[in-house]
């Protein structure tokens, strides 16, 4: 046989040898066991027993025994004293293949002294063996690579061989499994060297790569894989591996930008693909020629109607050298500028240009680029449509759709959008007939680019329109800072900023208003992005509340800082609500007490400060002299003034009737009927309101002495008092005095009036309509002055006692007559004035005018009432 | 001659191939062949190596001496009907006694370059190469014929006696012959296994 044959054998035991080492002459101990065989990652245990002799020299025994393995102290836990001489050291799982083992004792002064010591040496043995007809020389494996072993001889490629690993140790020989195999298929070649590569000066995009193939390639044929990058770049790109997929020395690399430096590597492997890639070659730099066509100049841009710049070049293809700019006005003039910069500044007029720009390096001159600078009066029209923005791997995409107008093309703009920053815009210039394009630029990832996309047409650029894109959102980074404008009782209006770009990465699609009292549990709330307020309804009023607001974009959100504020306990303008009204009820309360103080001041005022006439005005003297007695009883009651002369009569009565009762004004009143003609018959007019009625009532609780009394005394009364009356109204005073004249007067026809009341002394109307009637017709038909200036006296005397029987039997009488105490006055004399208006109520209060609105029905009604329960107290 | 490739034992241990596995005559045929053909491509350089170590007149440039032979080595040259008209037992037989012949030529003549020219690392790596690959082709035609049920033949000793005390000379040009001859027959052998080849079609 002459096939090559090998055995492989599988080394899996430690190979234990032991010997001696810094032995003593007389060592003082000795290590068991000497020589042990012990399987891999078995446990090992060795003791280490110590000689009496030793151990009584050193003065030490088992516990001074320290164990060390390769000058390395063994931790005290792996140790075991066993007696006082011996002590054993147990190894776990033995993984290293060389292991020096000592045992030491620790004598006198901390000093080591070396007892004995092993060595564990462990290993793998391999041998190549060829038989038959050549057997390669054996290849043994190094100690510290005991898995692997390099063979160094020619090899002979198709031609098996057979190769197997054979082990042997102090338990045998092993011998693996044989692998027989060609190693044509297992070829790993070495690189290609001498990697160059060489440009060309006919083309600029192209490289030529050589390279020496390795030697192997006398043997087997190669494919390649050639990768190539600009100097800048960190990713490699590769040609297509079926152009090199055949055994080559050179390559001419396509495709490639002008004066552009690529890096170049190559690796080459078994045509077929048995067998294993050679690593990477060496790098090679190259750099590619100049273009003379250069389409450098992308685009002019103007800055201003003044200013004009080029932006710089998008691709140099080479140095440039200089720019030169062309400005055509109109067809007319033409200018010629020659700049190193990218920036150009020419005063132009208001009419149109044409600028043309070219680029100039060593091999020559680029294409110009032609600027429309419009007019002023040019309008911009025919923006591009539907521009849409959008990231798709890892590039952001600008698509739009093509205006109707045939474009020249396309500038793209985009910058940062950024609070910090101004815009620095980047461009790009894309052809006519392209409608989607992606950004060529670095982007970076959570920043708002602002992109702009204007059609340029022949007659100049058309208007630019503008979108947000983002290449990647993320949250953002910041939350939004929420703050109440306004906080009511039950709601509370939030108010906050729109995020800052900066912080916005990515468009704020919502906002998220969380909102919680201190115990209680948490709201959120969905704003829309657009709403910089939101209005917090059915809060709780006089409540701590904090609100956070969270924005979110389309990657996730963040909150912002917490705001706390508190519901008042009152609604706004609660508070005036109550109070105001309050207060207006108030003032309007007060106003209509001054409005009836007013309107009522005369009372008051007579009440307070009575009116005290002055006896030296008095005029009586002079237009009542034929009256010589009544004179004298003028000037004598003229000391009493309107008000007060009741008081003083009262004090007159008081002195003829102590009496009685003097407190009582009604009873004194009655009393004043029942027995003194003279005063009675005052009180029996002054109550004629009150008591015309009243009398009936008293007549009709069968006191018609009193009646009788009464009404006679009424009489004489009237006559006075309208006798007075013509003559001087205001001067009733007087006819108080002079109660003993009228009666003389009255005395006339006394007969008449009594005959009638007692006639009809169970009626009591008819004789007071009788009284009334005549006093009316007295008064109308005799205008006798002291007649009626008694009544009226009278009449006064009446409302003084009524004010004062009002005064102490408030409570007795009822709020009509109360409140109508003054009508009643008046009424009184209405009634003294008209008397058969008391046989129709409505016709006398219609005479009455004003007051019989507010004392309606009273005198029929009432003040009987009043009267007989006064004419009853007494009683 | 290419420096040795390396290979590592490691990754052969993986793939377990039988020795055992019967081989197909095609692939065994195909192998051989693709040798053949490797080796005929270095024939012509080692006999230019050979003739450059070995001074005037052998390095001289156009040196040929096609009339010299050894009667120990077979003649590769044979009457192309002859040859065409062998069946491939007898074909292969020939061969391979040529190459076991050449295989012991090639190691007397190491030997003796080892002798003549110690210093000629290359010279004597590619004679021990080209005997390793008569060797290789050897063992390859073996396979051949184990596959195709042909009888082996004995393993003889072709190389019979050897005039140790040949003079230097001598020794040149007994190396010149062999390093010819077996250029010759690996051409040959080509011949042989690429009508084999088209025989047994993978």
């Amino acid at each position: 046989m002459l096939t090559l044959q090998t055995w492989l054998v599988p080394a899996l035991f430690i190979f234990l040898t032991t010997e001696s080492i810094g032995e003593l002459l007389d060592p003082c101990g000795y290590i068991s066991p000497e020589s042990p065989v012990v399987q891999l990652h078995s446990n090992f245990t060795a003791v280490c027993v110590l000689k009496e002799k030793c151990m009584d020299y050193f003065h030490v025994n088992a516990n001074y025994i320290v164990w060390k393995t390769n000058h390395f102290t063994i931790p005290k836990e792996q140790y075991t004293i066993i007696n006082r001489t011996a002590s054993s050291v147990t190894f776990t799982d033995i993984s290293s293949l060389n292991i020096q083992l000592t045992c030491n004792i620790l004598t006198f002064g901390q000093l080591e002294q070396n007892v004995y010591g092993i060595t564990i040496i462990s290993g793998f043995l391999q041998f190549f063996v060829f038989r038959a007809t050549h057997k390669f020389a054996d290849c043994k494996a190094k100690r510290d690579t005991p898995t692997s072993c390099t063979v160094d001889y020619s090899t002979v490629y198709f031609v098996n061989i057979e190769v197997w690993v054979e082990a042997e140790n102090a338990l045998g020989k092993v011998t693996s499994d044989h692998i027989n195999f060609d190693p044509v298929y297992k070829v790993k070649p070495n690189p290609p060297h001498n990697l160059s590569v060489i440009n060309s000066e006919e083309l600029s995009s192209i490289l030529k790569l050589t390279w020496t193939n390795p030697s192997i390639k006398s043997v087997i044929r190669l494919k390649y894989n050639i990768q190539y990058r600009t100097k800048d770049a960190s990713t490699w790109s590769q040609i297509p591996p079926e152009d090199t997929a055949s055994t080559r020395s050179s390559f001419t690399v396509q495709d490639l930008k002008p004066f552009t430096e690529y890096v170049f590597r190559i690796r080459c492997m078994k045509e077929d693909g048995k067998g294993y890639w050679s690593d990477w070659s060496e790098e090679a730099n190259g750099i590619t020629y100049e273009d003379n066509k250069l389409f450098a100049i992308k685009s002019l841009t103007m800055r201003s109607k003044n200013e004009m710049s080029t932006l710089p070049p998008f691709e140099a293809n080479g140095k440039i050298l200089d720019y030169e700019v062309t400005l055509t006005r109109w067809k007319s003039h033409l200018q010629n500028y020659t700049v190193n910069d990218t920036k150009l500044t020419v005063n132009l007029t208001n009419d149109r240009y044409v600028a043309t720009l070219t680029a100039r390096n060593l091999v020559g001159k680029s294409d110009g680029t032609v600027l429309t600078i419009p007019a002023c009066d040019f309008q911009a029209t025919h923006p591009v449509m539907d521009l849409k923005a959008f990231p798709k791997d890892n590039m952001l995409w600008v698509e739009w759709t093509t205006p109707r107008e045939s474009v020249k093309k396309y500038i793209l703009e985009w910058c940062v959008l950024s609070d910090k920053a101004p815009c620095i815009a980047d461009w790009q210039q894309e052809d006519g007939t392209v409608h989607r394009t992606h950004l060529r630029g670095n982007l970076a990832e959570s920043k708002c680019y602002l992109i702009t996309v204007t059609p340029v047409y022949a007659d100049g650029p058309g208007s630019p329109e503008s979108i947000k894109a983002y290449l990647k959102q993320a949250p953002p980074s910041k939350g939004p800072t929420v703050r109440t404008k306004k906080v009511g009782k039950n709601e509370a209006v939030l108010e906050w900023d729109q995020l800052p770009v900066d912080v916005q990465n990515g468009f704020i699609r919502n906002y998220t208003i969380f909102y919680r009292t201190i115990i209680g549990n948490e709201t959120a709330v969905n704003v829309d992005s657009s709403h910089t307020e939101y209005t917090l309804s059915s809060l709780t009023s006089d409540t701590l509340y904090m609100v956070r607001m969270a924005a979110y974009t389309d990657e996730g959100g963040k909150d912002g800082p917490e705001f706390t504020f508190t519901t008042p306990k009152f609604a706004q303008g609660e508070i005036e609500a109550i109070v105001v009204p309050v207060c207006l009820a108030f003032l309007l309360t007060t106003l209509l007490g001054v409005l009836f103080c007013f309107n009522k001041r005369d009372l008051i005022k007579k009440h307070i400060w009575p009116n005290v006439p002055d006896p030296s005005k008095s005029h009586i003297a002079q237009w009542s002299p034929h009256t010589p007695p009544r004179h004298n009883f003028n000037s004598k009651d003229q000391i009493y003034s309107d008000g007060n002369f009741t008081d003083v009569s009262v004090v007159e009565i008081e002195a003829n009737d102590k009496k009685p009762f003097p407190e009582d004004l009604k009873s004194l009143d009655l009393f004043k009927k029942e027995k003194i003609n003279t005063e009675g018959h005052s009180s029996g007019i002054g109550g004629s309101s009150c008591m015309s009625s009243s009398r009936p009532s008293i007549s009709s609780s069968d006191e018609n002495e009193s009646s009788q009394n009464t009404s006679s005394t009424v009489q004489y009364s009237t006559v006075v008092h309208s006798g007075y009356r013509h003559q001087v109204p205001s001067v009733q005073v007087f006819s108080r005095s002079e109660s003993t004249q009228p009666l003389l007067d009255s005395e006339e026809r006394p007969e008449d009036l009594q005959l009638v009341d007692h006639v009809d002394g169970s009626d009591d109307i008819l004789p007071r309509q009788q009284y009334f009637k005549q006093n009316c017709s007295q008064h109308e038909s005799s205008p006798d002055i002291s007649h009626f200036e008694r009544s009226k006296q009278v009449s006064s005397v009446n409302e003084e006692d009524f004010v004062r029987l009002k005064q102490q039997i408030s409570d007795h009488i009822s709020q009509s007559c109360g409140s109508g105490e003054m009508k009643m006055f008046q009424e009184v004399s209405a009634a003294d004035a008209f008397g058969p208006g008391t046989e129709g109520q409505v016709e006398r209060f219609e005479t009455i005018g004003m007051e019989a609105t507010i004392d309606e029905g009273m005198p029929k009604s009432y003040l009987p009432q009043t009267v007989r329960q006064g004419g009853y107290m007494p009683q | 001659l290419p420096p040795p490739a390396h290979l590592c034992l490691l990754t052969l241990l993986l793939p377990l191939l039988s020795s055992a596995a019967p081989i197909s005559p095609a692939e065994s045929i195909s192998q051989a062949y693709s040798l053949a053909l490797y080796m005929q491509k270095n024939t012509s350089m080692l006999l230019q190596t050979y003739l450059q170590y070995q001074g005037s007149p052998f390095s001289d440039p156009g040196f040929s001496a096609p009339e010299l032979q050894l009667s120990s080595l077979p003649p590769a040259t044979a009457f192309f009907k002859t040859w065409r008209t062998l069946d491939d037992g007898e074909r292969l037989s020939l061969a391979q006694g040529a190459f076991l012949a050449l295989t012991q030529h090639l190691q007397l003549v190491r030997d003796d370059q080892s002798d003549l020219n110690p210093g000629s690392p290359i010279l004597l790596a590619q004679l021990g190469t080209a005997r390793l690959r008569a060797q290789g082709l050897l063992g390859n035609m073996a396979t051949i014929m184990t596959a195709l049920g042909l009888p082996m033949l004995p393993e003889e000793d072709t190389l019979g006696l050897v005039a140790f005390g040949a003079s230097a000379f001598e020794r040149k040009c007994r190396g010149y012959v062999v390093t010819r001859e077996y250029g010759h027959w690996t051409d040959r052998a080509v011949r042989d296994l690429a009508l084999l080849k088209a025989k047994y079609p993978a």
